[in-house]
């Protein structure tokens, strides 16, 4: 179980919907990792100690309901945030593993080039199976 | 209604030639005509075509969170400032993918590969919203349209085409 603090060692994931991959070379696209205007947050999941199917489970019970099926994911360290100069912020309850990637720049240009950076170093996603869940 | 007609004089006449511009036309009566609409040659009705096909998204865009994470609407505005700047963009350079943005934005995007990409994004209010990763190097800033596109977006761009 992931604690109450976010350690720069641990991964993320971003899970991906219809839409959110380049069909030409696998790669995710920079909105993916943008920040919505109203809150500059973006979703994450924290993938401390899960297997595999227990990371798609994760997707299937807390994204699936919202935004309709997930085909994908993009695992960052923790650690590439922060050389973001972005933080990390864990929901209270850790058990639900969720957090939000926030301290977003103040200027537009600037939080758009970060999310074209966050998406290569995301890149190539993992692919779901659905055999495996 | 006015009639295309050959006129007698045409390219002997360099006064009244200078007068004219290049849309202009003689009627049956010798008067020179300004189209009310301007026509365009093929190759530009193409570019326009092509420019309104990608320009053509979904209504679900134009309504907010349409990412069901909060998006904001892109406004009509945005797509109009859009094909404004395609419009002004030279036909040598190739047309973007539009990529609706979760803030709001309308982005044109040139893209190589993950590390070689540039973006100019729009929301109806006169700005453009610049942003790329030219290998190693990012590039962002907001800029403004005036008579034209600013020529160093136009050096990015060709950069990532490079």
């Amino acid at each position: 179980m992931p604690g109450q603090s976010v350690d720069p060692s641990e991964n993320v994931s971003r899970f991906l919907v219809k839409g959110d991959m380049r069909a030409q070379d696998n790669v995710i696209k920079p909105t993916v990792f943008f920040p919505s205007a109203s809150n500059l947050e973006v979703s994450v999941f924290r993938i401390y100690d899960l297997s595999e199917q227990s990371i798609w489970a994760l997707a299937i019970e807390n994204v699936e309901p919202s935004r309709g099926p997930v085909i994908g994911r993009g695992d960052l360290t923790v650690s590439t945030i922060i050389e973001e100069s972005l933080r990390v912020t864990p929901d209270q309850d850790p058990a639900s593993r969720h957090a939000d990637i926030v301290s977003w720049p103040e200027d537009r240009a600037a939080r758009a080039t970060i999310a074209k950076v966050l998406a290569a170093k995301a890149s190539p996603p993992k692919k779901r199976e659905l055999v495996n869940v | 209604m006015s009639t295309l007609a050959a006129h007698p004089f045409l390219g002997y006449d360099f006064f009244a030639a200078s007068t004219m511009r290049s849309r202009d036309y003689f009627d049956a009566t010798n008067a020179i005509v300004t189209p009310a609409v301007p026509f365009h040659t093929a190759s530009e009705q193409r570019r326009r075509d092509a420019i309104d096909k990608i320009l053509t998204l979904p209504q679900q865009y134009r309504e907010a969170n349409w990412n069901r994470e909060g998006a904001a609407p892109i406004p009509d505005a945005a797509f109009h400032e859009a094909r404004t700047f395609l419009q002004k963009l030279p036909d040598t350079f190739p047309l973007p993918e539009v990529t609706p943005e979760p803030d709001g934005y309308l982005g044109l995007e040139w893209y190589a590969n993950k590390w070689l990409l540039y973006v100019v994004s729009f929301n109806g209010k006169g700005t453009l919203s610049c942003s790329g990763l030219i290998g190693p190097d990012r590039t962002y800033g907001t800029r403004y349209m005036d008579e034209g596109i600013p020529a160093e977006i136009l050096r990015k761009i060709a950069k990532v085409l490079r």
